[in-house]
């Protein structure tokens, strides 16, 4: 029976959208742009009126000319109207990025129940009085009827609650839509709204902007049986909505092990686009799979703050960190979190690598020390099987929410550069392992246009530089600038390496690194400082990645020792 | 005076290198028959030839000297082409299952009896590596190869 009326209240013309409001100086043209953005253009069976004293810009408005009080506004647009169902808007009031029609989906479910005189998103009770805010509400012509029009005893306030109470006395309920939240005028849940409040047909005119969306949740799609993956996945976004945003988003809904909730922290303007299709089909997939998502208005100050918003508001005992132009393979968060559960594992990262660099296997140029992060390379750009422990990790990971207790720094630029080393390497310090899982892989889009490339200054990098400088200096890290070189092998290869002494000398004094050179044989090297393979393993635990052999084997080599000794270095 | 390196390092589960030449007393003998003296080097403990000069456990050092006033060199592929790499003499090196295109010099004469001897992994560990006569040249080859080099 629900089903057929809803077939009825789709094909055909069925509502009014009846809005008082004072047209000039009111918001009702946001108001109309979102009921536009946030319903199916097939929902063609809205007929908006206006009811108020002046003609409103939005050309395709009924108008009503009325100058009187909200409840006659409502009484007159009521009155000078036919279809069967009403909808009242308040012109201060916006609807919310959502999937489309899902208002509406919500309250024609409701008012077609013959029981029902009124259902809308906000249900309050004073006095004893249960009722439905006006500020969104539907009723059917036919229980308006019988319960009679808003007494204009009460003008501009409380004329619901008198109204409401006269329908339960003549046998009616009222009906809220859903469980919802309420937070400084904004409600979340399945019925997102925000309702500015005291603002309709108010006898002093205040100009109406736009509702600012404030920080905390402003979208929050909670489905009907949620993973129980112990993981909150949170992203911090600004200015790729239409670019790489949709692939991170579409790379955590398609993994193996889908998270409990993610977070996305929208810390530009991105609320528009929010509405658009591929976001509605996104967070439909999510929601399909048990994925609370929750949307955040940030508030312009930068990732770190979001990241560190994230801590706070998960409530999982783990936290996937992902960017917006990550795109992580399906396995990554299972991979992760199969590595974490080991005790004493405070995060685990997956290889990163880039779409147009062919990532080349574990080399010297490779180090997760912490003192050699400012003279080589990640170990998570590159190649290689199994797990490697690290000083720190880099750009995206999972880790244990009581190993982050120390929280990001709160003393770099809007930027953030270096936050992850910091935040991560905390963990080291106070005891917790780092590790990077080779073998499964998130790509990093490194799209040129929005996140922290939309900072032109680079002395926001600088500033933050200076400050991981003193964080280093404070912790009693020293960053080498050592060219560590292992000649773990034979005599031979030795004999062979010494070939290119001369040019690894010069290499290293243009770059202005100092060479330790751990040998088997010092007596090839006589004269020159050098050190031993166990003095080398205490520089770098991982000693594989220095192999020639190594480099020959993954590189598929087939030209001279030399030549692969030269290769390996970069001559 | 030519000099002759004859073994590869030995493998830790004691076998046979698979690198070591098993002709070279033969070679050793055609050399001295035609009037030259040979001159062993390499660690000490090593099996001796005969009709040989032992100069065993000599420093690098010492070595490149001794090969800097050698007539030519002969060895199997072990550190001595790489030493001498560092010299302006060209010898003879006896391949057998490793590739002198991955390990050897151009410089030098490299005797390989067939490619299909090599190795499938040529970077794998010796004693993973069987040992197999029918990978080296003869010692007529060889003995030939270092008379060309005395020339």
């Amino acid at each position: 029976m629900v089903k057929k009326l809803f077939f009825h209240l789709s094909s055909y013309s069925m509502f009014d959208i009846i809005i008082p409001t004072k047209c000039v100086g009111s918001a009702l043209d946001k108001l109309c742009e979102s009921i536009q953005a946030n319903t199916r253009s097939t929902d063609g069976q809205l007929k908006f009126v206006a009811v108020g004293p002046t003609q409103p810009k939005v050309s395709w408005l009924k108008w009503i000319q009325h100058d009187g009080t909200v409840a006659s506004a409502i009484n007159k647009g009521i009155s000078e109207t036919s279809n069967p169902y009403i909808v009242i808007f308040h012109d201060d009031a916006v609807l919310l990025p959502q999937p489309q029609s899902r208002w509406l989906d919500q309250l024609k479910e409701l008012v077609v129940d013959s029981k029902v005189a009124v259902c809308g998103p906000l249900q309050l009770n004073k006095n004893g009085t249960d009722y439905i805010h006006f500020f969104c509400a539907a009723l059917s012509r036919e229980v308006w009827n019988k319960v009679g029009p808003l007494s204009e005893e009460f003008p501009y306030r409380d004329y619901e609650i008198d109204w409401c109470k006269r329908a339960q006395i003549s046998g009616y309920v009222v009906k809220r839509t859903c469980d919802v939240r309420t937070s400084n005028g904004y409600l979340t849940g399945d019925f997102p709204i925000f309702h500015r409040g005291g603002h309709t047909l108010n006898a002093q005119p205040v100009p109406m902007v736009a509702p600012a969306l404030s920080s905390g949740v402003v979208f929050s799609k909670v489905p009907t049986v949620r993973q129980t993956t112990p993981v909150t996945a949170h992203i911090s976004t600004r200015g790729r909505y239409k670019t790489t945003l949709p692939l991170a988003i579409q790379s955590i809904s398609l993994q193996s092990v889908v998270p409990q909730r993610l977070i996305i922290f929208d810390d530009g303007d991105g609320g528009e686009f929010f509405n658009e299709s591929v976001y509605c089909h996104l967070l439909n997939v999510l929601y399909q799979k048990g994925c609370q998502v929750d949307i955040v208005k940030g508030e312009g100050r930068g990732q770190v703050l979001n990241h560190q918003k994230a801590i706070d508001m998960a409530e999982t005992p783990y936290i996937w960190r992902v960017d917006d132009d990550n795109s992580a393979e399906p396995n990554v968060l299972e991979t992760l979190l199969a590595h974490i559960s080991t005790d004493g594992i405070g995060a685990v990262a997956s290889s990163v690598h880039f779409p147009w660099i062919i990532p080349v296997p574990l080399d010297l140029s490779a180090s997760g020390l912490i003192g050699d992060i400012k003279a080589r390379q990640n170990v998570q750009w590159f190649k290689f099987s199994g797990t490697r422990q690290v000083d720190h990790l880099h750009n995206t990971f999972l880790f244990r929410k009581e190993a982050a207790s120390q929280g990001y720094p709160k003393n770099l630029s809007v930027v953030g550069h270096r936050e992850e080393t910091i935040f991560t390497h905390d963990m080291v310090l106070q005891g917790w392992k780092l590790l990077v899982a080779g073998d499964i892989i998130t790509w990093h889009l490194r799209d040129p246009k929005g996140g922290i490339r939309l900072f032109q200054d680079t002395s926001l990098w600088q500033s933050d530089e200076d400050a991981f400088n003193a964080w280093a200096s404070s912790h009693g890290i020293e960053f080498n600038n050592y060219w560590l070189i292992v000649l773990d092998n034979g005599l031979g290869d030795h004999l062979a390496f010494l070939h290119l002494w001369p040019e690894i000398k010069k290499k290293a004094e243009k770059t202005r690194h100092q060479i330790m050179l751990a040998v088997c044989y010092p007596e090839v090297f006589l004269g020159e400082p050098v050190i031993s393979i166990a003095d080398a393993s205490r520089l770098d635990k991982d000693l594989e990645k220095y192999s020639v052999y190594n480099f020959m084997v993954n590189n598929n080599w087939t030209g001279t020792l030399v030549d692969a000794f030269r290769a390996m270095h970069g001559l | 005076m030519i000099i002759i390196s004859p073994y590869s390092s030995r493998l830790r589960n004691g076998a046979v290198n698979p690198k070591n030449y098993p002709y070279w007393q033969e070679v050793i003998d055609k050399l001295v028959g035609a009037g030259h003296t040979v001159v062993q080097v390499g660690t000490a403990g090593e099996t001796l030839f005969q009709k040989t000069q032992p100069f065993m456990g000599m420093s690098l050092a010492s070595l490149k000297e001794l090969v800097d006033n050698c007539t030519t060199w002969a060895s199997v592929d072990n550190f001595f082409p790489h030493l001498c790499s560092h010299t302006k003499k060209s010898g003879v090196v006896i391949w057998s299952r490793s590739d002198p295109a991955l390990f050897g010099y151009p410089s030098n004469l490299n005797l390989i009896k067939d490619r299909s001897y090599l190795r499938p992994d040529p970077f794998g560990w010796w004693h993973d590596c069987s040992y197999s006569i029918e990978a080296f040249v003869e010692p007529q080859e060889v003995f030939k190869s270092i008379m060309s080099k005395c020339n």
